[in-house]
């Protein structure tokens, strides 16, 4: 706070406000995109670059990856694929008859297979592009490889658990062998099964059995219902990071540590989102691939700041290969890089309606982002690591950042006449 | 007693020699405890998958084929042994009492010289039945004199007995 003497005669007396615009304890944000909240920074998402021209289908909305291989399958929503070796076309669009389209792999010596299917066979993928496909047992609408056996869930509601023989190309049953459980039907609907360490993890409308299946399917047990109240999960959404089982819902993301689920900071559906598939981005991340009143988005979500934010306008099929984050673009296949953000603050008036001048900002954050302060009609330009006199006048002034780095504070200084 | 094990009328029962009957009820109480354990074996299992929530699975049903075949194939083994041993000339045993002697520490049965000597020979056969080649078996037995001490005269009998399967 200061007092200054202009001239003669009483001078009018003033103060300085200091605010903290991002950093602070209060929030004056208004609108986010592109930049996740983690330890109190702003930190600038990804944006597409296409890399690979000609996809011959645009509407993707699920793409699996494994580590390991260089294969990424992309499907669309009628059940098509398209297989990428190296993020180039490798086998394009094969039709599956229907449902959703699972996909597993398994490593045979050092042979990698990889296998997805549909409601009648699965096809078991190899390196050089020779495929086999072995039967599945009664329509089923998910699957999992798990403790070297394939199991799906097929029948009325998918309540029938197959397991396929040590040799996943038999479903004989016997003790050696395959074999089949009905779950009871308290549970709903069987929505997805995911290999969870040495269970078996099966999510269903209301709840989630465990199985566990490690060993002699003799030993196999099964434990009661566990009931969830976080809705029904979307299947392509159900990802395995870091010793918990994600998945969104229609209201929003959730995690499983196999007892119960835990709601996180998400967008619900009933906020005009439309949850499409998910993949894990390293194991502090979950990305998820959604459309927003009906055009493509990516929203980020961040374990560790427990903070999400929508970046990857038009991205749709996201997934994680190697490093890196690679979505498809419209009808390119891209990969997400560099960042590019935009934080817009509300009005802030400083706490008082009079006329006010902004003294000078101090911006705590990377040289490559750009800060727009606009007030009394005016707008000045800044950037990262400044700090830098602005004198506006105004009564209200608002900020806005965009660009690709990181941002730690923004604190303006005001000068207002008591 | 109810045999089963194999097809036989209670009037062919009757018409057995003491050996062939002891050989029949033998295998029958083999056949019979089998079955017993066959029982319990299922019925933990079935307690298993009521514990495991699998009860409506295929595991409990897999489990009894599993171990129902096992059991048949034991029994069979059982069946064919009796058949075999029904069909040969083996001493009858009626009436004799083994004589007492020592020694015997060193043979792979029990030598208890109180037995009578149809209990010497079944004991000494079916250890040398343990012997799975036919040839290492009447050379083992060719040799051992504890045997020849042991049995007397049911020593030979044993030996054509054991001669057969070379």
């Amino acid at each position: 706070m200061s007092a200054q003497v202009k001239g003669a005669g009483a001078a009018p007396k003033s103060r300085e406000i200091c605010v903290d615009v991002f950093g602070g304890e209060s929030d004056y944000c208004g609108e986010r995109y592109g930049f996740l909240v983690e330890d109190g920074n702003l930190k600038s998402l990804p944006q597409p670059e296409v890399i690979q021209p000609l996809y011959p289908f645009s509407n993707a909305v699920n793409a699996v990856h494994f580590a390991g291989t260089p294969y990424v399958f992309v499907f669309d929503e009628e059940g098509n694929f398209t297989v990428y070796k190296n993020h180039v076309l490798f086998l394009n669009g094969q039709k599956l008859k229907g449902g959703y389209p699972f996909v597993f792999y398994k490593r045979d010596g050092d042979t990698h297979a990889i296998c997805f299917g549909d409601d009648e066979q699965a096809f078991i993928f190899r390196d050089a592009g020779n495929m086999r496909s072995i039967p599945l047992p009664n329509s089923p609408v998910c699957g999992a490889y798990h403790c070297g056996r394939l199991f799906v869930c097929g029948g009325e509601g998918g309540r029938t658990l197959y397991w396929s023989a040590p040799d996943i190309s038999s479903w004989e049953e016997g003790a050696e062998l395959g074999g089949s459980a009905h779950l009871k039907s308290d549970g709903g609907a069987v929505k997805s099964i995911i290999s969870y360490g040495e269970k078996l993890l099966i999510l269903r409308e209301y709840g989630a059995n465990v199985l566990s299946a490690f060993g002699n399917s003799r030993h196999f047990s099964l434990r009661p219902l566990i009931k969830l109240t976080a809705g029904v999960p979307i299947p392509a959404t159900v990802q395995n990071v870091d010793g918990r089982v994600w998945f969104c819902t229609a209201n929003g993301l959730f995690s499983f540590n196999g007892s119960f689920a835990t709601r996180h900071n998400f967008p619900s559906e009933g906020e005009g989102y439309k949850f499409k598939s998910a993949c894990a981005f390293g194991a502090e991340y979950i990305v998820v691939s959604a459309t927003y009143e009906g055009r493509n988005v990516l929203i980020m979500y961040g374990v560790k700041g427990d903070s999400y934010s929508l970046f990857g306008d038009g991205c749709s099929a996201v997934w994680q290969q190697g490093d890196g984050l690679f979505c498809m673009y419209g009808s390119h296949l891209a990969r997400l890089t560099g960042g590019s953000g935009v934080w817009q603050s509300v009005n802030c008036d400083f706490g008082t309606h009079k006329i006010k001048t902004l003294k000078r900002i101090e911006i705590c954050g990377s040289s490559t982002l750009n800060i727009e302060v606009t007030g009394g009609g005016l707008t000045k330009a800044f950037r990262g690591g400044d700090i830098a006199p602005v004198n506006l006048r105004g009564t209200s002034f608002s900020f806005r950042v965009t660009g690709e780095g990181t941002l730690k504070k923004i604190t303006a200084i005001c000068e207002v006449n008591v | 007693m109810t045999f089963d094990i194999i097809d036989i009328t209670d009037e062919e029962a009757r018409m057995l020699e003491t050996i062939q009957l002891k050989l029949l009820r033998t295998a029958q109480q083999k056949k019979d405890a089998l079955y017993h354990s066959l029982q319990q074996e299922l019925e933990e299992y079935r307690s298993l998958t009521l514990t495991a929530e699998m009860q409506d699975s295929s595991l409990y049903s897999s489990y009894e084929r599993a171990a129902t075949a096992e059991y048949n194939y034991q029994v069979d083994i059982l069946r064919e042994q009796l058949l075999f041993n029904l069909s040969i000339k083996e001493p009858s045993g009626e009436g004799e009492v083994g004589e007492s002697g020592s020694g015997g520490d060193t043979a792979g049965y029990v030598v208890d010289y109180n037995l009578s000597y149809l209990e010497r020979y079944v004991a000494v056969r079916d250890y040398y039945m343990t012997v799975e080649d036919p040839d290492e078996r009447i050379s083992l037995y060719a040799a051992d004199e504890v045997a020849m001490r042991y049995l007397d005269s049911y020593y030979t009998y044993l030996f054509n007995y054991l001669v057969q399967f070379t």
